[in-house]
């Protein structure tokens, strides 16, 4: 259900952890908060489900404000990034407790949570304890527990952050797929951009208690409006727009397929360093004129210290603010 | 996150409920302990109803008893270098060893430690005493009080320090190896500075145990070797003198109370985490490294079983010098005391039956302690710890002397038989406590969080997930409890009643009559009670499995 939230601030003895954040998630949106860390995504969650106090604001999902309702009556599930499974609980046991508490009988629930076990892929897991599960199993069982009790709104805090990298994204499709099975309306936070773009629809940028920027993950990659975000959605290239194009002004981003080695290039710059990724090479090439090292993708890497010119094309070209900063 | 202030409390009983928590262990302390204490410390500090120190100045005075007050550190100060000695290559082999039989000879360490001091000095007057099967007698020396004081406390040793050694990462000794420090520098310059914590506080409490020793010195010392303990209860059972005893017991306290103040420093030093949590250990790779796990086993075994496997066997030996259950026989028509006619058999009942009632008021008061450790402010924590630990530091015989001194107000109760769980549950909550608010204090707060977003009222959250989680310990609780109320000694000597003698008291009974017959049936008691006491050491220690607690 909907998500609106308006004027929250969240303090810390003199600090302020939140400051005046406004946010509103429609019902079956699929929301990311996205920012660095300490920068209080963690902090949202905890006060959407009730766990943080607040100082101020409101907090309404579905139309109803909650922000006096206390935790286990907000019908907000919170899946944690440690997952807290109940250690002394069964599998099955962890998935219904929700159930348990909302008082549905017995068999209803176990019905229920065979279902849920069914739905993430754990169904013959039921009799196992949390610890004798994998990674990537604990995070499906936390999963569905939090979806047992059809929560009004489901948020997820770095629910893959503990998982290997190559299992991250099967399960980021997974918990997506789950979710639009039960039509749950979600808050995923992350601080990996790439993570925040397989989930949501649309996504929020985060720093030091504030919301930035928010808006289609489309959107915000070519209109960042600010450094901050155009680095935090993974613009590595950003350079005064005036080196490319006389007439320009401002900051731009130059994404990587704009920018080629090219022996007749305009520009040029020394190679500090070459890695090998993605069946491909990057340069790190230090620019003299405006100081700045651009990342280079290329199949021919040239050595270390070797002076390159390469090309820039002026149309790739992202302009993040009016200000060069 | 730390930094994020939770709105689930972590004490779902609210601050009422929390001070009612606190408040019930304190009155019952206050009362049952603290009051006994001060009650002594008055009696000893005054003359003639008078506050003065004539008595204090006697006691300091007299020759003999400041030979007792030698003796009791000199004999505690051996005792607690020679138990570290013999103690620690054995925690060593159990903190970085794997091999056949581990945890049962774990479990086997534990139980001299949770045996009855009467048990453990029968069983080595049946090795080295006047009727010894060895031929040596050895009673009225420093040496049999050493040796059975290191039987006593090896275990701490073994445990104390083996489980601090084996969460000392092994990657951090391979380190210094591989940056060119030989196994002994390893040991010097790494291991020993990582165990030096848990080595003070495991020698603080060795020292503890020894400075208060009491039923291994009444029965196997003589009247120049003695503990102030045995010297309180022998001024005040055979002299009649409360006001020596009185002011023996404040001095003795005086020295607990340094003791404990060095323990708690240490202690608490030992509660810093590594964050290695232990690894299964390897099994003894180099020909040395097996014939040094093998030898040091095989001493360990032969220390812990020898004794207690000689107290079986001469248990089988009846009066007239036949193999045979005759001794047990003898438990049913003996009596220990021939004014009231009591079979030594009734203090088996009587045993059990304070048991159970001691276990459960020790876990009621104790658990409620442990909430109120776990659910109040740090601050009020520290100091309330220090308040429920006292009993432990406090000898048994200060506690029974204590209750003859001062519950006759405001009814008169010293005859009653409640006394007797009371003081046993007075023993025994420090160790409820131990056991059970670590594992309370240490459920994690997302727990209580996610069941609060599940839909759990903050009493159905404490009641579906903190008490499930502390369920192991309560039982393992429950089973200390159980077993030191069984073998209680000191306290038990001042208020037990002629006709229903506790399985200790009947043994000391039966040891101070002549003939062979009663020594036979000593044996014998202490073998069941030895049997009684070990079940519940082996169900403490099945129950441990997924370790829980910090004993």
């Amino acid at each position: 259900m909907s998500l609106t939230i308006d004027s929250l601030i969240v303090t810390l003895g003199d600090a302020t952890i939140l400051s005046d954040i406004a946010l509103s998630v429609a019902a079956g949106e699929r929301f990311a908060i996205m920012g660095p860390s300490g920068a209080g995504k963690s902090t949202l969650l905890r006060a959407i489900a009730g766990l943080t106090p607040i100082a101020s604001g409101s907090i309404a999902v579905a139309g109803r404000d909650v922000a006096s309702v206390p935790a286990h009556k907000r019908s907000v599930g919170l899946m944690f990034q440690d997952y807290a499974l109940f250690p002394h609980m069964s599998v099955l046991e962890n998935v219904v407790y929700g159930l348990r508490m909302a008082g549905v009988p017995a068999k209803q629930r176990v019905r229920r949570g065979l279902e849920l076990l069914d739905l993430v892929g754990l169904a013959e897991f039921g009799e196992r304890r949390p610890e004798s599960l994998s990674g990537g199993e604990q995070q499906r069982t936390a999963l569905a527990r939090t979806l047992a009790p059809a929560p009004s709104l489901v948020l997820l805090d770095e629910p893959l952050g503990s998982l290997d990298e190559s299992l991250k994204f099967v399960l980021l499709a997974e918990t997506r797929a789950t979710l639009e099975a039960v039509g749950a309306t979600s808050i995923y936070v992350t601080h990996d951009p790439a993570e925040a773009f397989a989930f949501c629809n649309r996504m929020a940028i985060m720093d030091k208690g504030a919301l930035v920027r928010v808006g289609r993950p489309d959107e915000i990659w070519l209109d960042p409006q600010s450094e901050f975000v155009a680095r935090s959605v993974g613009h590595m290239n950003l350079v005064p727009c005036g080196f490319v194009r006389r007439d320009a002004q401002g900051l731009c981003a130059i994404p990587s397929e704009g920018i080629v080695i090219r022996g007749d290039g305009r520009f040029g710059g020394i190679v500090e360093m070459v890695t090998f990724a993605d069946g491909g090479y990057t340069c790190s090439v230090r620019v003299p004129e405006v100081d700045v090292l651009l990342a280079i993708r290329t199949h021919q890497p040239p050595s270390v210290g070797q002076h390159v010119s390469f090309e820039i094309d002026p149309e790739t070209l992202i302009v993040v603010s009016a200000d060069e900063v | 996150m730390d930094r994020n202030r939770s709105l689930i409390d972590r004490s779902p009983f609210g601050r009422i409920g929390t001070a009612a928590f606190v408040a019930v262990p304190i009155v019952f302390l206050a009362y049952f302990f603290l009051y006994p204490v001060v009650m002594i410390t008055l009696r000893g500090l005054s003359v003639d109803g008078e506050f003065g120190l004539a008595v204090v100045r006697d006691v300091l005075e007299d020759p003999t008893l400041q030979g007792v007050a030698l003796f009791t550190l000199w004999q505690a100060t051996l005792s607690t270098m020679l138990t570290m000695l013999i103690g620690l290559p054995a925690a060593w082999v159990f903190a970085r060893f794997d091999f056949r039989g581990k945890s049962a000879m774990r479990a086997a360490t534990l139980v001299p430690f949770v045996l009855p001091t009467l048990v453990v000095a029968t069983a080595f007057l049946t090795l080295i005493g006047p009727r010894g099967v060895t031929g040596v007698d050895l009673t009225g020396t420093l040496a049999i009080i050493l040796i059975a004081h290191v039987f006593y406390n090896f275990a701490i040793v073994v445990r104390g320090v083996g489980s601090y050694w084996e969460r000392i990462n092994p990657a951090l000794e391979d380190a210094a190896r591989s940056l060119g420090a030989s196994r002994w520098q390893v040991f010097r310059t790494v291991t020993l500075p990582l165990l030096k914590p848990v080595l003070a506080s495991t020698s603080a409490l060795i020292f503890l145990f020894s400075f208060t020793s009491f039923g291994v010195v009444l029965l196997l010392g003589d009247l120049r070797h003695t503990t102030i303990e045995v010297e309180i209860w022998r001024q005040t059972t055979a002299f009649l003198r409360l006001d020596v005893a009185s002011t023996l017991a404040v001095l003795q306290l005086l020295g607990v109370g340094v003791i404990l103040l060095l323990y708690s420093r240490y202690q608490r030093r030992t509660t810093v985490q590594f964050s290695h949590t232990a690894s299964p250990a390897p099994r003894p790779q180099t020909t040395g490294e097996k014939w040094a796990v093998w030898t040091i086993l095989s001493c360990s075994a032969l220390l812990v079983l020898l004794p207690l496997g000689m107290l079986m066997g001469r248990s089988l030996v009846g009066p007239d010098g036949g193999w045979g259950l005759a001794n047990y026989l003898n438990l049913f028509d003996l009596p220990t005391r021939s004014a009231t006619f009591v079979a030594p058999i009734e203090a088996i009942r009587n045993s059990l039956m304070f048991a159970v009632a001691a276990s459960l008021l020790a876990l009621f008061i104790g658990f409620l302690a442990s909430a109120g450790l776990s659910y109040t402010t740090p601050r009020v924590s520290r100091s309330f710890d220090i308040f429920v630990m006292l009993p432990l530091g406090t000898s048994a015989v200060t506690i029974g002397f204590g209750f003859l001194v001062a519950l006759g107000w405001p009814i008169d109760i010293r005859t009653s038989i409640v006394l007797i769980p009371i003081a046993h549950a007075l023993v025994a909550i420090p160790f409820v406590v131990r056991t059970t608010s670590p594992s309370l204090g240490s459920v994690q707060h997302t727990l209580r969080e996610v069941a609060a977003t599940l839909g759990a009222t903050p009493a159905r959250a404490w009641w579906t997930i903190d008490l499930r989680l502390v369920s192991r310990s309560i039982a393992v609780a429950a089973a200390f409890a159980f077993a030191i109320s069984m073998g209680e000694f000191g306290a038990t000597s001042f208020i037990s009643r002629p006709d229903s003698p506790t399985m200790p008291i009947a043994i000391f009974r039966l040891l101070g009559r002549p003939g062979s017959a009663p020594f036979g049936a000593a044996i014998a008691m202490s073998v069941i009670l030895m049997f009684v006491t070990g079940f519940a050491i082996f169900a403490i220690d099945s129950l441990r499995a997924s370790r829980v607690g910090e004993l």
